[in-house]
């Protein structure tokens, strides 16, 4: 008898066309670039193809280069253990202890969302500059004294303000593993005969351990990462890191394509160490995690009259983190003239109008218009393309979706700097001549963010059940069907969040826009740098206002469409 | 409406064969089930069948059509191969209407809208759930969510009607209604299914062929008769339902209807024809219910009285569980209308031969 229906084996023969094709874009958008930057290290400039290692020799002989090193050391080793310390204490007085507020706490894992480092940094050099700083002014009337408290623009002050700003990472990965702990592990303790401490230090921490060094490496990649803190904080007094000294590199007349890139190699090799290490610490602490899903309550310490010390500790860092911050801003958008008294005849909206209808406007208005056609576009290509990755990590049989697995996470483990550079290298020359272009910022942002989409579109898609997609197939729907009419739609709240951090991450973007701007093509992260440099106090508050209120506003809505999603009950 | 061939399947997972060259055959309009334990690849099988696993070898066939063969390389994706299928936990879509989720399957064929429509409202009447149409699937309970699963299923009239555990997410009283209800919803369409369950009441109640799977292999296949009192070795004996096995020694095959003898210890028991030859091993398989036990002798003549000392009896409510002891072997028997019994206490039991099966050894 011959066969009715004739089809390949294996898979659908369009759908495997689908999954190639999505590797082979997710390939080309990460590793073309990092195949420019490698040898782009070993060129003496783009336009020439001779090799050389004479980049590599000018780095090791240059004066400035064991500086640089020993900064980036000091400054990430540092940024890491404060970040600890911090960040440790806060999940323990969140996750295990009867603190009062601590629900209120626990926003902290939010903060790095509200407040983006660009942000921190330009409110706290405002904060601790020596002579006029609030903070220092506020001290010198309280103590009657003309020392100054600090000053922020020292390696001190780089680790406290990049501290803040990363004490979050740790503080998320921690406060996971101390809800998850099954109590009875504690309880099995405390029967044996330790009291609370050794229960704790023996049994608590050493179990959330490897969630720590999860967080404490995510925090170390993005000290190194971190553009803005170094440059304000960190420039002002004179001390350049890897990230500004590549900055340097590219802002020289001609830039130094080759020592930049040459310098990026090393950094790459760290940070992907750092993430390889996270990788296998979460992995670790997913199996440490041993209740899942079950309805119990961890055991809380009562601090007794230590929960008011551990409130106070919990409020200190959310005052220096962000309430501080957030109220020089204000004070800077309605102030008339900084220093003054924010009383109301010193009051004012004339900033305000100034950069709606002023000349010096006109350039902060641009770049708000290109970063918002920039991070709509961006959004909106970067999660589609999220979609179907996170569409195929999850459901595909294909050998090839190990690798997109793990295409689609290296962006994690390259600082934005180093992938602008590898865009340049990629993207200067022909068949694509993007230099001074608004695409290349566009081809960078959704390389950059792609790993975010991609989880964010994943968390949805593992809640839904296969048995959906099976069960309108055996109906006669093909795979564009099944994932048009059942997989996005029911992804839609994860896929709709995931466009949301995408929009607002590219809205802020700065690590990689900094190198790839040009004039006219200036985005919201490099004219605040830019204002900043030329001291324009008022505008920079507003800017970053602007900044801060859109974060808040889409930290609610993705909160509320999270709920949204839970409240379907689709498990 | 069709028949469905399945020969020589097999699908392996790495190093692990979870199909081992499985062949049945459903007739048009019958009910056939693939009982087993977990792990004995009863829902590969399945999952073959509806297209959702690619088979390492053997053909599916519906009708005259092939679905899939190895050897040909034929694969006919599982859109296209005109199946309805219950999956365990039903599948509904959570942001679709009860109306969407049912229409879904005419949609993909095309339906006209008010053929379709007139569809809906007969397919939510057969599994009565009228009125119900604007609800989602989450303001449904667990039977009624079932029910609008085998709409959904049903109203593209397809081939074969596939069923993966689909009562094992209910509780017990309401799966003993849906059993019955699942059973009269079969007849009356008169759609050929293939049932997948762990359950053996389940298969018992619901099916016209019951396939007992192991290992990926079928260890049996036939009516729940057959199945029950004829077991055809051990595992299956000792999967459906319960049973005691004795090893003993062929004395007398038996033959023209004559019960065969063999020996267990000093005692001899007749039983069933079996197929070996004198002297060779035979393994006896007792049901509990099938014993009669009392605490007098029974009659002169009566075949098959062993007299057992009680180690254990459990009251049930209708029947007393016993464990006895058989001249150092363990006997499970239901006792009916006795006295709760001590431990010691002296119990004559006596076994119809025809309720003694002798299986065959388990090859493994």
């Amino acid at each position: 008898m011959r066969p009715r229906s004739f089809a390949t084996l294996k898979a659908p023969s369009p759908v495997r066309a689908l999954e190639w094709g999505c590797l082979l874009i997710v390939g080309f958008l990460v590793l073309y670039p990092l195949f420019w930057l490698l040898l782009g290290s070993l060129r003496p400039s783009p336009a020439s193809s001779d090799f050389t290692l004479d980049a590599f020799v000018a780095l090791y002989e240059a004066d400035y280069m064991g500086e640089v090193v020993w900064n980036t050391a000091v400054m990430s080793v540092g940024v890491t253990a404060l970040s600890v310390l911090i960040g440790v204490p806060l999940a323990w007085i969140v996750g295990r202890t009867d603190t009062p507020f601590r629900n209120c706490i626990s926003m902290i894992a939010i903060l790095p969302f509200i407040m983006p480092p660009v942000v921190v940094a330009v409110a706290w050099a405002y904060l601790g500059t020596p002579r006029v700083g609030f903070v220092n002014l506020f001290w010198k009337w309280l103590v009657n004294t003309r020392e100054p408290l600090f000053d922020i623009f020292t390696m001190g002050g780089l680790i406290f303000v990049m501290s803040l700003s990363l004490a979050p990472y740790v503080f998320i990965f921690t406060v996971t593993a101390f809800r998850n702990m099954d109590p009875t592990l504690e309880n099995a303790a405390h029967v044996s005969g330790a009291n609370q401490w050794r229960t704790t230090l023996r049994i608590t921490l050493p179990m959330a351990a490897p969630a720590i060094l999860s967080g404490a490496l995510l925090a170390f990649i993005q000290s190194i990462e971190i553009f803005a803190i170094p440059a304000t904080i960190g420039v002002s007094g004179g001390i350049y890191v890897f990230s500004t000294q590549l900055w340097r590199m590219m802002i020289g007349i001609p830039p130094n394509f080759s020592h930049a890139a040459a310098l990026s190699v090393p950094v790459l090799l760290v940070c992907g160490l750092a993430l390889w290490g996270q990788t296998k610490a979460l992995g670790r602490s997913a199996k440490y995690a041993t209740v899942a899903g079950k309805g119990f309550r961890p055991r809380l310490v009562r601090l007794g009259p230590w929960k008011y010390a551990a409130l106070g500790f919990a409020a200190a860092y959310l005052l220096v983190s962000a309430i501080l911050p957030v109220l020089t801003l204000i004070y800077g958008t309605f102030i008339s003239n900084r220093g003054r008294p924010p009383t109301l005849e010193f009051l004012t909206l004339d900033h305000i109008v100034e950069i709606i209808a002023g000349d010096g406007g006109a350039v902060i208005l641009r770049s708000i218009e290109n970063s918002l056609l920039l991070s709509f576009l961006g959004a909106t290509i970067g999660i589609a393309l999220s979609a179907v990755v996170a569409y195929f990590v999850a459901r595909s049989v294909w050998r090839g979706r190990g690798a997109l697995d793990f295409l689609a996470l290296i962006p994690v483990a390259i600082p934005g700097a180093v992938i602008a550079i590898a865009m340049l290298w990629a993207y200067i020359r022909e068949p694509f001549n993007l230099y001074h272009t608004l695409w290349i910022i566009l081809i960078a942002y959704i390389t950059r963010f792609l790993p975010f989409g991609v989880k964010a579109v994943s968390n949805s898609i593992t809640q839904i059940h296969e048995e959906l997609e099976r069960a309108a197939a055996v109906s006669g729907a093909n795979w564009g069907v099944v994932f048009w009419r059942i997989l996005v739609p029911l992804a839609m709240p994860g896929i709709v969040a995931g466009w949301i951090i995408l929009f607002v991450s590219m809205m802020r973007e700065l690590s990689a826009s900094i190198m790839l701007f040009s004039s006219n093509k200036e985005v919201i992260g490099t004219i605040l740098i830019q204002l900043y440099d030329e001291g324009l106090f008022s505008h920079v508050c507003i800017l970053s206002l602007i900044i801060v209120i859109l974060s808040l506003g889409s930290v609610a809505l993705v909160r509320w469409l999270t709920k949204q999603t839970d409240a379907e009950g689709l498990t | 409406m069709q028949s469905v061939r399945v020969e020589g399947l097999v699908k392996k997972f790495g190093d692990v064969t979870a199909v081992d060259g499985v062949s049945f055959e459903v007739p048009k309009g019958r009910l056939l089930t693939l009982l087993g334990p977990s792990g004995c690849g009863k829902t590969t099988t399945l999952n073959m069948i509806a297209g959702f696993e690619t088979p390492d070898g053997g053909d599916v066939r519906v009708g005259d059509r092939l679905l899939s063969s190895a050897s040909r390389s034929v694969l006919v994706p599982a859109h296209k191969r005109n199946l309805g299928m219950v999956f365990q936990s039903y599948g509904l879509w959570p942001h679709l209407q009860v109306r969407e989720n049912v229409a879904f399957g005419l949609r993909m064929r095309k339906t006209p809208k008010d053929r379709m429509e007139r569809a809906v409202e007969r397919a939510l009447g057969l599994v009565r759930l009228d009125g119900m149409a604007e609800r989602y699937p989450s303001q449904l309970s667990g039977g009624q969510q079932q029910r609008v699963a085998f709409a959904r299923a049903l109203i593209y009239e397809p081939d074969v009607l596939l069923l993966d555990e689909p009562l094992s997410n209910l509780d017990a009283a309401l799966r003993e209604e849906m059993r019955l209800e699942l059973k009269e919803l079969q007849a009356e369409t008169g759609i050929t299914t293939i049932f997948v369950t762990h359950d053996q009441v389940e298969a018992m109640v619901m099916s016209d062929i019951i396939v007992v799977m192991n290992n990926g292999r079928i260890e049996q296949m036939g009516s729940p008769t057959e199945v029950y009192q004829s077991p055809a070795n051990q595992f299956v004996a000792g999967f459906v339902g319960v049973s005691n096995f004795l090893e003993g020694e062929v004395v007398d095959a038996g033959a023209g209807g004559a019960p065969a003898a063999v020996r267990v210890g000093d005692m001899t028991l007749f039983c069933r024809a079996v197929g070996a030859p004198e002297g060779s091993k035979a393994l006896l398989s007792i049901r509990p219910e099938d014993c009669v036990a009392s605490l007098s002798a029974p009659p002169e003549g009566t075949l098959n009285v062993i007299r057992c000392s009680v180690d254990k009896a459990v009251y049930m409510g209708g029947v007393l569980e016993l464990w006895l002891n058989a001249g150092g072997r363990t006997l499970r028997v239901h006792g009916h209308r006795l006295p709760i019994l001590e431990s010691g206490a002296a119990v004559y039991v006596s076994v119809e031969p025809q309720w003694i099966n002798a299986v065959a050894d388990d090859p493994a």
